[in-house]
């Protein structure tokens, strides 16, 4: 008798504890970041155009998304340091934050490339490459890892430039690779956006206009290749002006 | 009639339980396991310290038989055609006779292969230093694209649907090929790769009849104040590990330290070699490009091209003939013929 009245309370608390208060229950919440370019889906080999002007075409485009925090009301935030999500413009890009949310947030944070307690090799939390599964986002399996040089990449764009404005893409030397990273390089994007809890699967989504990060950066006389080594190496500027144009690349929120 | 029938259910009720404990033992350890591991009796030579060797990664003879099979195996190289001992091979010390790293489809790496003797003892790897050891350093050669070009994930299946590794990773580590596994087999295998039988130990260690008076003339002047060798291939490894810029050019293309650190003062720095087995791992310095141990003494006697980071101690030497032979009949002496004979 004891033992069913124990059931039927535990079931009632359970009960309880997933309806919450004011109609919220918890929901599974992702993020999904679509890449863009010219406000369309970006397709990899495909010409477009430089905020600059310069004919370009996108072999890779690839970052780490780390540090992430869903900001509620009341200014708690929920936040997810140990996940990390590498953006890719081969996936989909849909990415789990939380199985359990419940409440009314108004807004989320993420950090662009990997911060430090993971990509220091002196840092107390730093986990060495090959302990990470092949199917983790910090695995160098990825070709995110440098290697020879601790840390990671923290964003690829690769491709071809026209640097000789001929209109002709496939010349030698009209590549380009920008190779971002180390802690100088890091940046957070926050957006406002209210949503509440309701059991539903809710999907933050977030399009990132991947041609903005050339925003004043002319890749005929700026430096087409840039993989600097520390934040003191002579490309790490050119780094600093493309990361330092995350912001007009991610818009707005929306489900 | 009773007593017989209880006597049955009390033994079959004794087996089911034995038999749900046996159950419950294999579920519980499934594939974890673990088989006895066999510490490996590591032998340094004489003279040498204790290897330093990571906690994580103590050295049994299965990680070491393991890692052994995977350094010579292609299955590591995307076109299976390139294995670790492609570049490293044990009868050239584990470095190999190309000016450069030779990778898959004859791509040409940046850089000399080093030797791999005695490298347990080394602080830190590559000619920059930054990666801090053995475990970390496997990945950069497996994944290169001038080396093997072969992704971590497409190696992983490789190894898993191969009988002998499939079985040889549960023996090692209790469970199936994993990066962290396969990185530790390998650096176990190469901690095990030392060299310190060469006819200059023998020397020191009492035979005296094992330098010729030509190796002797050339150990005293490599000793000496004059030539100062020794201030950086010093120790029982024949270096001090530092990193230095020896005057090799005067403008560098591989900057060296440099390209890790971005400092000025790092271009043309490079990690300072070990000597040992030197007379057998031609060509020399960082991009092969000096082709015999004879023409290196003949660089060094020169005092090097005045790069403004060259250490000081690159002047020039005044050696005459005699002693140019005897330096290099020493560094000949530095070779380790048990060891490349034993392979």
């Amino acid at each position: 008798m004891k033992f069913r009245f124990t059931i039927v309370l535990f079931a009632f608390v359970v009960v309880l504890l997933n309806s919450g208060c004011g109609g919220e229950k918890q929901s599974r919440v992702f993020l999904k970041i679509n890449l863009m370019a010219g406000g369309q889906p970006l397709q990899l080999n495909t010409n477009y155009t430089s905020p600059e002007g310069t004919l370009i075409q996108y072999s890779m485009v690839r970052f780490y998304v780390s540090q992430i925090s869903l900001i509620k009301d009341n200014n708690e935030e929920l936040h997810y340091p140990d996940q990390y999500y590498l953006a890719d413009s081969e996936s989909d890009n849909l990415f789990l934050i939380d199985e359990h949310v419940m409440g009314k947030f108004k807004g989320i944070r993420f950090g662009l490339g990997v911060d430090s307690t993971r990509n220091d090799s002196s840092g107390i939390y730093a986990i060495p490459p090959y302990e990470y599964p092949v199917d983790h986002a910090l695995s160098p399996a990825n070709f995110m890892y440098w290697s020879w040089n601790p840390g990671y990449i923290f964003m690829k764009l690769e491709g071809k430039a026209d640097t000789s404005a001929n209109g002709i893409l496939n010349e030698i030397g009209e590549t380009f690779a920008i190779h971002t990273g180390f802690k100088e390089a890091y940046r957070f994007i926050e957006r406002n956006y209210s949503f509440t809890s309701k059991g539903d699967d809710i999907i933050l989504q977030v399009n990132a206009e991947i041609p903005k990060f050339f925003t004043n950066y002319n890749l005929r006389s700026d430096k087409k290749d840039a993989h600097p080594s520390n934040s003191k190496h002579e490309e790490f500027p050119y780094v600093l002006e493309i990361v330092n144009n995350s912001n007009l690349v991610f818009g707005e929120i929306f489900e | 009639m009773e007593k017989s029938s209880s006597r049955a259910n009390n033994m079959l009720f004794r087996i089911f339980i034995t038999e749900c404990i046996i159950i419950f033992i294999l579920l519980s350890c499934g594939n974890k396991v673990r088989q006895t591991q066999t510490p490996y009796n590591l032998q340094v030579p004489e003279g040498f310290p204790d290897m330093p060797f990571p906690e994580h990664n103590i050295l049994t003879e299965e990680k070491v038989e393991l890692g052994k099979r995977l350094f010579f195996d292609p299955i590591l190289s995307a076109d299976s055609t390139i294995s670790c001992a492609s570049c490293h091979i044990p009868e050239f010390a584990y470095a190999d006779h190309q000016p450069k790293a030779v990778g898959i489809h004859g791509k040409t790496g940046m850089r000399n292969s080093p030797t791999l003797l005695n490298i347990g003892y080394a602080p830190y790897l590559f000619m920059e230093g930054k990666v801090p050891d053995l475990e970390t350093q496997v990945i950069a050669p497996v994944q290169h694209e001038e080396e093997m070009g072969l992704n971590l994930r497409d190696l992983l299946k490789r190894l898993e649907k191969h009988p002998y590794y499939k079985k040889q990773f549960q023996r090692a580590f209790g469970e199936k090929p994993s990066p962290g596994n396969f990185v530790r087999a390998l650096a176990c295998f190469e901690r095990t790769l030392l060299s310190g039988n060469s006819s200059y130990d023998q020397f020191i260690h009492g035979d005296s009849t094992a330098l010729t008076e030509e190796q002797k003339l050339g150990m005293s002047l490599f000793f000496s104040d004059r030539l100062s060798c020794s201030q950086c291939h010093g120790g029982f490894n024949f270096t001090n590990y530092t990193f230095e810029n020896i005057g090799l050019y005067e403008h560098y293309k591989d900057p060296g330290l440099k390209r890790a650190t971005a400092l000025p003062e790092d271009e043309g720095k490079f990690k300072v070699p070990t000597l040992r087995n030197i007379a057998i791992t031609y060509p020399y310095m960082h991009d092969g490009s000096i082709p015999t141990l004879d023409s290196v003494v003949q660089f060094y006697n020169m005092g090097g091209k005045h790069h403004p980071n060259q250490n000081k101690l690159i002047k020039p030497l005044y050696l005459n003939e005699k002693e140019r032979k005897a330096l290099v009949a020493f560094l000949s002496s530095l070779t380790d013929r048990i060891f490349s004979d034993k392979k």
